[in-house]
């Protein structure tokens, strides 16, 4: 197989430039929705009031290209790479490049300095320590391109909206149910997970497994996009009316809307098991996509095509 | 309406706020998070302040930028303010702190120690941390910068009309969160009979 590069000087400008764009402008699916429940709640509310000053903050962010939240989080790197498409400086230089970018951008202020040591609490000052950043990668042999993503993950989210489960077969969908519902409860109470949320939920799999579908259906998919598979769909739309219906609204304060979406994937699972992941994204849903060409074009997008279904 | 309130926060102007209400402040704040309780309360070890002066502490991690000597809030939002509960009540009691900031609401142990030493719990109506630090008027002085870094740094900032933040726990034991979370609790009650999930549903235990 003849492969085609994508040059290492296009790789670390257009990290560097996804990081910058991830944190200081919302993406427009994310931007359309705020606007959307801000027209929904009742106007002169504590919820009306609690979006219209967070759409006023990301305005002034994207103009004065000041960061949309303090807490830049966790750095979380995406790549989906073309079976054809390879790095310059070959596979691993994805690992460099992103560490290089991270580092670049805390040195700027583009990123607070937040990850530490788990047990000694020393702070770098790079948030480059111990498997940070994260980069993930998977590869797909439809595309002739290499897709970025960066998400700068909240800590708000990540610590008050993340659960996870093994029940059994015998509690059943209505147990899957449950779990999703009272999770979504408990993270959104008081905006501890900075609501409206979107929530993202991996059933079956492997425990890691479990939690990676439910992270990435929460960061990766697009707000409004729907699982191709109607059983799953349909638990998505329902599941969002039901916690919506809850009233707990933009940063708690009592409103219609608590959500930006609600997203389901699963994996196969054991006959003997039925695990259940729940993780969430901030209401200043942060992320940037790239693709890079071979031929050095760059294409900059809002979310990516993460599970291939042809989102764009 | 927002009430405006200038610092330190007085005792008569604390008991006016009822939960619910909206206020800005003027004046001067500190800041701290997990590091400020812990190095306080485990290590003994506190920032040399007159906490009579500035009685107002703010649970954040601020962006900070140093340029020509002098340090610029780039970015601040509050922290959520239930990770401090553990130490919260103790050091109000200590400090005579009158106000908390902090994203969220703080459980029972806070609730009773703001009601008999005298404080409130302020929290952010929305995320907006760029309006937050154009309010931050000078950043006077900084504690523990070495130690444990800008983010977790015990930082005193000269603020101006600083907000809007609800009041979510006032001195009187009211709270604006529990009212819409019990009602939430209700509202599930109904979600669970539509989906036929038993009221106390217990999971099979493995």
């Amino acid at each position: 197989m003849t492969y085609k590069t994508v040059s290492e000087k296009i790789l670390l400008k257009t990290l560097d430039s996804l990081i910058l764009k991830s944190v200081t402008a919302i993406p427009g699916d994310v931007k359309l929705c705020l606007e959307k429940i801000m027209e929904a709640e009742k106007p002169g509310s504590m919820a009306a009031e609690s979006i219209r000053v967070t759409m006023e903050n990301l305005r002034m962010c994207e103009k004065e290209s000041l960061l949309a939240c303090p807490d830049t989080g966790y750095p979380l790197f995406y790549f989906r790479v073309g079976s054809g498409i390879l790095p310059e400086n070959g596979m691993e230089s994805l690992y460099g490049a992103s560490i290089r970018c991270v580092e670049r951008a805390t040195g700027k202020n583009r990123l607070r300095k937040t990850m530490v040591h788990p047990l000694t609490r020393f702070n770098p000052g790079t948030n480059v320590i111990q498997f940070l950043p994260k980069v993930e990668v998977k590869f797909s042999g439809d595309i002739d391109y290499l897709e970025a993503t960066f998400v700068p993950k909240g800590g708000g989210s990540e610590i008050f909206g993340t659960f996870y489960r093994m029940m059994t077969p015998v509690d059943g969908i209505r147990g899957v149910k449950k779990f999703i519902l009272d999770s979504a409860q408990r993270a959104m109470e008081a905006g501890k997970s900075c609501p409206p949320n979107l929530v993202g939920i991996g059933i079956g799999g492997t425990a890691d497994l479990c939690m990676k579908l439910a992270k990435e259906s929460a960061l990766l998919r697009p707000v409004g996009s729907r699982h191709p598979e109607k059983i799953i769909s349909d638990m998505e739309r329902s599941l969002m009316d039901d916690i919506n219906s809850l009233g707990i609204g933009s940063m708690g304060t009592g409103g219609k809307i608590s959500l930006l979406d609600l997203h389901i994937e699963y994996a196969a699972s054991h006959t003997a098991a039925l695990p259940v992941a729940f993780n969430c994204q901030c209401s200043v849903c942060r992320r940037a996509t790239a693709r890079i060409y071979p031929s050095g074009k760059v294409e900059m997008l809002d979310y990516p095509d993460w599970f291939g279904r042809g989102e764009k | 309406m927002i009430k405006e309130i200038t610092l330190p926060l007085e005792m008569k102007t604390l008991c006016s706020l009822v939960a619910g209400d909206l206020v800005t402040l003027t004046g001067r704040i500190f800041t701290g998070r997990e590091s400020f309780y812990i190095r306080a309360v485990e290590e003994k070890i506190l920032p040399d302040l007159d906490y009579e002066a500035i009685n107002v502490m703010m649970h954040v991690g601020p962006v900070m930028e140093k340029t020509q000597g002098e340090w610029k809030v780039l970015s601040l939002t509050p922290t959520t303010s239930i990770r401090m509960e553990k130490y919260a009540g103790p050091m109000i009691k200590r400090l005579r702190t009158r106000a908390l900031i902090g994203k969220g609401t703080m459980g029972r142990k806070s609730m009773e120690a703001m009601k008999k030493e005298g404080a409130v719990h302020l929290s952010p109506t929305g995320i907006y941390p760029s309006l937050l630090a154009g309010q931050v008027r000078k950043v006077e002085k900084v504690f523990f910068l070495e130690e444990t870094g800008p983010t977790e740094a015990t930082w005193i900032f000269d603020v101006a009309s600083f907000g809007p933040f609800l009041v979510d726990m006032d001195c009187h034991g009211g709270n604006y969160f529990e009212g819409i979370i019990s009602r939430s609790m209700e509202q599930m009650k109904k979600v669970y009979a539509k989906h036929g999930i038993p009221q106390g549903y217990k999971y099979t235990p493995i």
